[in-house]
């Protein structure tokens, strides 16, 4: 009896030795991104897209049997708020990655603090060219804007034929960012720069910019903005009676910005998303939307590519930003997705839409 | 191009002098600075998208009923925080910094419930009467903007002049101890002052909401300006804070005709600057 008790004892002194229980705790991904102010509509649907990509992820057996666990903060498209989400999810919440940021002065403002802390991040529709040098770990599934600006001066000047643009740009990376790119490519093309103006993110009453750009004799207006002060503008402008020719960034492809008064008109650039129908009609009948808006695709995306490198990797931080660096042809809904030695997408495409009654339309 | 230029300054002073004249009105009376000023307007406006676009109000009925609420919101925070703080001789700092708390408050109870997106009052789809003055456009709204104010100095220099309560108003606020002696009911006098002060602030941000929009905010750029125009006009002048808004209306638009946009509130700031070095008693303050 005694020798049985001994022998069994041994046995599982024995098998708790060999056997560390299995870490099963889930995965910490974090998740900023605007769900207040400018750009807070698109927000909510990036939003909605990376809690649907998660689900599928988490019901197909999670990162080998480990789930996922998203923590979502507001970073406002503001830099200090954005600094301060980035801050929480990073030193708080302890995160492998943060993936979803929209805006360009949020992501930069916090990518010093992931870089020196060994946190992996991946924009969604952050499009500054700065963001480029922004550091190892700092990563984003869509294009830089340097190639956004010349698109789009590519466009004005050519498609268009308008020789003569006015420039009128919000005070805020992204913006600025276009602003530059446009000027510089639009004027080695052979087009006249007649006026650069600028207000600040906040800024609602641009009258007397506008003012300005009526007077200038300018026969386009290159409108790089974020949508609070876009709407304001637009109407403004159509108030004033400013019948020059506007054209926008993304951040027009936002009901909040393409239905409102004076919007009518407006051509635009957005980065192409390859139409996925599976996924488009998967997204529009869980969101009971009429539209894809901008940025869901590459949302879905930076979260799924995320898991992929994670399988490759497992939950380390060092290891996933080298997994990530081998990602050259990911399928994903928003097309092929490669990264390159910066951590930017090697192709970079882009569509032309009119906003006609109040809808945008493909040119 | 001048010539609207010189409207956009106007319309804009138009607002600050509306804020400027009912900030002057309160602070000659209380001697502290309400911060919560600049957010009765943004209540004001918020309370008319209320009516309007939730309650499906009639437009006229949904200023006139938020007007008065916000005029009664301000008699309410004066009633429940500054008369008390008054009543146990709190400093002017600790009525401040209580009318930061008040304001921090509200900003965030109009975010909760009207999202801190941007809004606008009036129909979208309806586009408002446009006139043109030579080269230069003006909109009914904003016609309706600069009459307001002008109504409302005109209103207020009256009652200031003319009323008892103008006479009692003035008294208070050369020496509200000598007043309380000659036995003027302070307390009661200040409460008008409040709800009016309010209730004019409300009228610039529902003016304010119809012709650009409105966000939670906003209430402290709004009471910024305000409280700048009232110091050049001069602190218990109500023509000057009138005066004080344009110039700050028109210099900040007439500032960025050959500089870039983005100082437009920069300018505005200097004009400050340059009156607190050379004549801080503004321009028709008293010494």
């Amino acid at each position: 009896m005694a020798l049985l008790i001994l022998a069994g004892g041994g046995c599982a002194a024995k098998q708790s030795v060999t056997e560390t229980p299995k870490d099963t705790s889930p995965i910490k991904i974090g998740w900023m991104g605007p769900l207040t102010g400018d750009v807070a509509t698109v927000g909510e649907m990036t939003k909605k897209a990376t809690t649907m990509a998660v689900k599928e992820i988490n019901d197909t057996g999670g990162i080998d049997g480990l789930p996922l666990e998203v923590v979502y903060e507001d970073s406002a498209c503001d830099a200090k708020t954005g600094s301060n989400a980035g801050n929480k999810l990073i030193n708080v919440e302890k995160v492998t990655a943060i993936v979803g940021e929209l805006c360009s002065g949020p992501l930069l403002a916090i990518a010093p603090v992931a870089e020196q802390n060994h946190t992996v991040l991946i924009g969604a529709g952050t499009t500054a060219p700065a963001i480029t040098d922004a550091g190892d770990y700092i990563f984003r599934v869509v294009p830089s804007d340097s190639y956004q600006g010349k698109y789009a001066a590519n466009y004005v000047y050519n498609t268009m034929g308008k020789r003569k643009a006015a420039v009128l740009f919000a005070k805020a990376d992204y913006t600025e960012g276009l602003a530059t790119v446009f000027t510089s490519e639009f004027k080695k093309l052979g087009g006249e720069v007649v006026l650069t103006d600028s207000f600040l993110q906040t800024d609602r009453d641009l009258r007397t910019q506008l003012t300005k750009v009526k007077d200038s004799g300018a026969d386009m207006l290159y409108f790089p903005t974020y949508t609070e002060a876009g709407v304001a503008g637009v109407k403004q402008a159509q108030e004033m009676g400013l019948n020059t020719q506007i054209f926008g960034s993304e951040t027009v492809d936002d009901p909040k910005f393409y239905g409102a008064q004076g919007a009518e008109g407006i051509v635009y650039t957005k980065p192409t998303s390859y139409t996925n129908e599976e996924f488009k009609t998967k997204f529009l009948t869980a969101t009971d939307q009429k539209e894809l808006p901008v940025y869901v695709t590459q949302s879905y995306d930076a979260m799924k590519i995320v898991a992929e490198a994670l399988k490759q990797s497992g939950n380390d931080s060092a290891k996933l930003k080298n997994a990530l660096y081998q990602i050259k042809n990911y399928d994903g809904v928003s097309g092929k997705i490669g990264f390159d030695q910066n951590g930017d997408l090697t192709t970079a495409n882009y569509e032309v839409y009119k906003v006609v009654n109040g809808e945008p339309v493909k040119q | 191009m001048f010539w609207q230029i010189l409207i956009n300054g106007l319309i804009a002073g138009s607002i600050y002098a509306l804020m400027a004249m009912s900030f002057s009105l309160i602070y000659s009376g209380t001697k502290f600075f309400n911060m919560t000023h600049g957010v009765m307007a943004i209540t004001g406006g918020y309370l008319v998208y209320l009516g309007t676009k939730i309650l499906g109000l009639n437009p006229a009925l949904s200023i006139i009923l938020s007007i008065i609420a916000t005029g009664a919101l301000g008699l309410l925070l004066n009633l429940i925080i500054f008369e008390p703080l008054k009543k146990r001789h709190s400093t002017n700092v600790a009525l401040l910094v209580a009318s930061l708390g008040a304001m921090t408050m509200i900003v965030a109870f109009l975010a909760i419930f009207f999202t801190n997106q941007f809004q606008t009052l009036g129909n979208s789809l309806v586009l408002t009467k446009i006139y043109h003055l030579g080269p230069a456009v003006i909109t009914q709204t904003q016609v309706i903007i600069i009459i307001c104010a002008l109504m409302v100095l005109i209103g207020l220099s009256l009652i200031l002049k003319f009323t008892k309560f103008g006479k009692m108003t003035r008294a208070i606020n050369d020496n509200e101890e000598v007043a309380t002696i000659v036995g003027i009911d302070t307390k009661k006098i200040l409460r008008y002052i409040f709800f009016l002060g309010s209730a004019i602030a409300g009228g610039a941000g529902i003016l304010m909401g119809y012709d650009v929009g409105l966000e939670p905010h906003v209430g402290l750029w709004l009471l910024l300006k305000g409280v700048i125009a009232a110091i050049i006009g001069g602190f218990g002048s109500i023509p000057g804070a009138f005066i004080g808004g344009y110039i700050i209306g028109l210099t900040e638009n007439f500032g960025i005709w050959k500089i870039s946009g983005e100082w437009k509130d920069a300018v505005a700031f200097i004009i400050l600057i340059i009156f607190l070095l050379f004549r801080q008693r503004g321009l028709f303050g008293k010494r």
